[in-house]
């Protein structure tokens, strides 16, 4: 039990999102009443349980542990939160957005709410008014990187690109280390024909992570199409042989990655698309 | 490390740093702690207190270094010369308090 | 055998025994004291945020390509300038006259008293005790030496003249307690434990240092003017140059490679300065020529290091 419990513990530090793991160690904790030895800790097991078994569809489950927490806590908001989940789950979307509007008219500040609300408003299809309610949450929360990662998302799907790169911005400025997000803005940018640009964050997802295979990718694909095009004037540009050298070295870095450790015919097979890039 | 934009900033965690320190403060204030209570059965007194404080810390630091850090303490810490600076001073508290208390026990009284 | 041992048993020890117990009663009264912790007020950390917004722009601009952050800049130096992210806007003059009135202030007063109490009525208390009790006596001997001036204040009580600095009285034990004790309510209490000592010191001369909740404070206690920490900000942000990351990352690439030398980045680095000040020489804010040879030299060979 003391191993589960640690596990439990690192997924919450770690904020990843395993609810097949945290269902198949805690659903015997809870179900035994063995998590109430965990004392202040027994609450956050019961909400972590409760949302990873919303996720994997246990809704008995999710009630028993959401029960647990409201006798416990009656009238917390962060319980409420939980409430609206459940009916969320279980498709009952306007009672949900309910139960949200009546948090944030007590307390204006509660993240998690405001968080639910605007994805409850996704879900129901209303996209416009869910990217309004983002961008008036991002507005007073301006660190939250995952609210903007949400929002360019939620661009992409309207095909608005200008704002979604917008956005990627401003991730890459809160998370400048995370190759993804350059990786994520570089496509965007890519989408939008400003290949020249693109190129660069390619280079950069690379530099950041080496030997990247979607940048490596996204490195051959900028470079083909500048290469065709005529050399631009701009004195920022990437001047023919760097772009040249760069061509080749995305060429030679895929086939090491894809040579190591392949069979013959898909490592003939790659190595014939690679050139044709 | 290659390709910074930055000051080497950007590629730290703050919450893993943070948890380093706070793991180099607790190693460092337990250890001190029992290394005065052995200084003070020893009955160290004056320099080769101090001394011994000084060089029981370095050899944790190095200990540290070389084993948790695996010689590479950039990676865990903003600076590689955190290993040995954090927490010294707390350290030196502790030892004192505890330094002077077994020696006020075992050498002072009866 | 220098001393009586019943010292030991009735004085070294229960002090000992009392400071850890008053520190750990300490640190759970004041988490009970401290009670739910305070709702944030939406258009105060509309405020922090900003300026947050700000300083990220500033420390990690390198990031994004010229044009956004261009965009940016002007965007947040103009809603500065005007106060759209005030939480009073500019044209509704709040009475600064009489502070008392404001709720906020108020609570962030009484926090800061709080704290306050919490520290100074434990410390007193166990002083005058000590005084009371245990004063007249020799307690310990230290065993470092020290100099002759903390002798009127390590032996109070005590009036001898030839005695040793090493042998002092109760209360210099509980001050070596006081601070020796600071790592071990860590052990016991976890970090963050309110019984720190060194960060009431800290705490005490910047008195009512507001959290989440309530208005910000300066040091002095005076509720900070908003506006005028935009405009600073904002002055901050004007001077900030774009200096874009990204604009050898290829030649950079292909150095990581070893597709070309190392020598090309250093060649490219002392370039663009040259081409930057060649071009800067003409505008009002430049510094001369040669200030900006040295820096470039000195760059160049931190970007050899670097890569």
């Amino acid at each position: 039990m003391v191993n589960a419990a640690k596990v439990l513990q690192d997924l919450r530090a770690s904020a990843e999102r395993k609810p097949d793991v945290v269902v198949r160690l805690g659903k015997p904790l809870v179900e035994s009443g063995a998590v109430m030895k965990l004392d202040a800790d027994a609450w956050l097991v019961y909400e972590q349980v409760a949302i990873a078994a919303l996720d994997v569809g246990d809704d008995a489950l999710a009630q028993k542990c959401i029960q647990a927490l409201e006798t416990k806590f009656p009238g917390s908001p962060r319980v409420r939160r939980l409430n609206g989940m459940e009916l969320e789950a279980k498709g009952e979307l306007l009672e949900a957005a309910k139960i949200y509007k009546a948090i944030l008219e007590e307390d204006e500040t509660n993240v998690l709410a405001a968080k639910r609300q605007v994805m409850l408003l996704r879900a129901m299809g209303m996209n416009a008014e869910a990217i309004a309610a983002l961008v008036k949450y991002l507005d007073i929360n301006y660190p939250d990187f995952e609210g903007w990662l949400q929002l360019a998302d939620m661009y992409m799907e309207e095909f608005m690109y200008a704002q979604a790169a917008f956005c990627m911005e401003e991730v890459l400025m809160l998370q400048p280390q995370n190759h993804i997000f350059h990786l994520r803005y570089a496509e965007i940018l890519y989408t939008q024909d400003n290949v020249q640009l693109a190129l660069k964050q390619f280079c950069r997802v690379v530099e950041l992570c080496k030997d990247h295979v979607r940048g490596l990718y996204g490195i051959k694909l900028c470079t083909s199409r500048l290469l065709k095009s005529s050399p631009s004037k701009d004195a920022t540009a990437t001047s023919q042989e760097d772009l040249k050298a760069i061509d080749l070295l995305a060429t030679e870095r895929l086939l090491a990655v894809y040579s190591a450790g392949s069979a013959a015919s898909a490592k003939s097979a790659s190595t014939k698309w690679i050139e044709h890039l | 490390m290659s390709g910074q934009l930055n000051p080497e900033d950007a590629l730290y965690v703050d919450m893993f740093i943070a948890k380093n320190s706070q793991t180099m403060t607790f190693i460092r204030s337990s250890y001190s702690a029992i290394l005065g209570l052995a200084a003070g059965i020893l009955g160290l007194t004056n320099w080769s207190g101090f001394v011994f404080y000084f060089v029981g810390s370095a050899f944790l630091s190095t200990l540290v270094f070389l084993v948790k850090a695996k010689a590479s303490p950039g990676t865990y810490f903003r600076s590689p010369f955190d290993v040995f600076t954090e927490g010294v001073l707390g350290g030196l508290l502790s030892y004192i308090l505890f330094w002077t208390l077994l020696y006020g026990i075992i050498h002072v009284y009866d | 055998m220098l001393l009586d041992p019943a010292i030991r048993n009735w004085v070294l020890i229960p002090i000992m025994l009392v400071m850890v117990l008053v520190g750990i009663v300490r640190h759970y009264v004041t988490v009970l004291l401290n009670g739910t912790p305070k709702k944030a007020d939406l258009k105060s950390a509309r405020e922090t945020k900003a300026l947050q917004r700000a300083a990220i722009l500033r420390a990690h601009g390198s990031h994004l390509p010229e044009q956004a952050f261009q965009a940016r800049k002007s965007y947040l130096s103009e809603a500065f300038e005007k106060g759209t992210y005030l939480k009073d806007p500019i044209g509704s003059n709040k009475p600064k006259g009489n502070l008392m009135s404001d709720p906020a202030y108020v609570e962030t007063m009484m926090d800061g008293m709080k704290k306050n109490i919490m520290n100074i009525v434990p410390q007193t208390v166990i002083m005058g005790w000590i005084n009371f009790f245990f004063s007249g006596f020799v307690l310990i001997q230290l065993p470092f030496p020290l100099t002759i001036r903390f002798k009127s204040m390590l032996q109070r009580g005590i009036e001898t003249q030839d005695m040793d600095v090493t042998w002092v009285s109760s209360l210099s034990w509980y001050f070596l307690n006081l601070f020796g004790l600071q790592s071990v309510f860590t052990l016991i209490l976890g970090s963050g434990h309110a019984a720190d000592a060194m960060r009431d010191m800290q705490a005490m001369s910047t008195m009512g240092m507001g959290a989440a909740a309530g208005p910000q404070m300066g040091p002095t206690g005076q509720p900070q003017d908003m506006h005028k920490i935009f405009l600073g900000e904002k002055e901050n942000l004007d001077l900030a140059e774009h200096e874009w990351g990204l604009d050898d990352v290829e030649t950079r690439l292909l150095v990581k490679y070893g597709k070309k030398p190392r020598s090309v980045l250093v060649d490219k680095r002392t370039k663009a300065l040259a081409a930057a000040s060649a071009s800067a020489a003409g505008a009002s804010s430049s510094t001369p020529p040669a200030a900006l040879a040295a820096t470039a030299a000195a760059r160049s060979k931190k970007a050899r290091r670097q890569v």
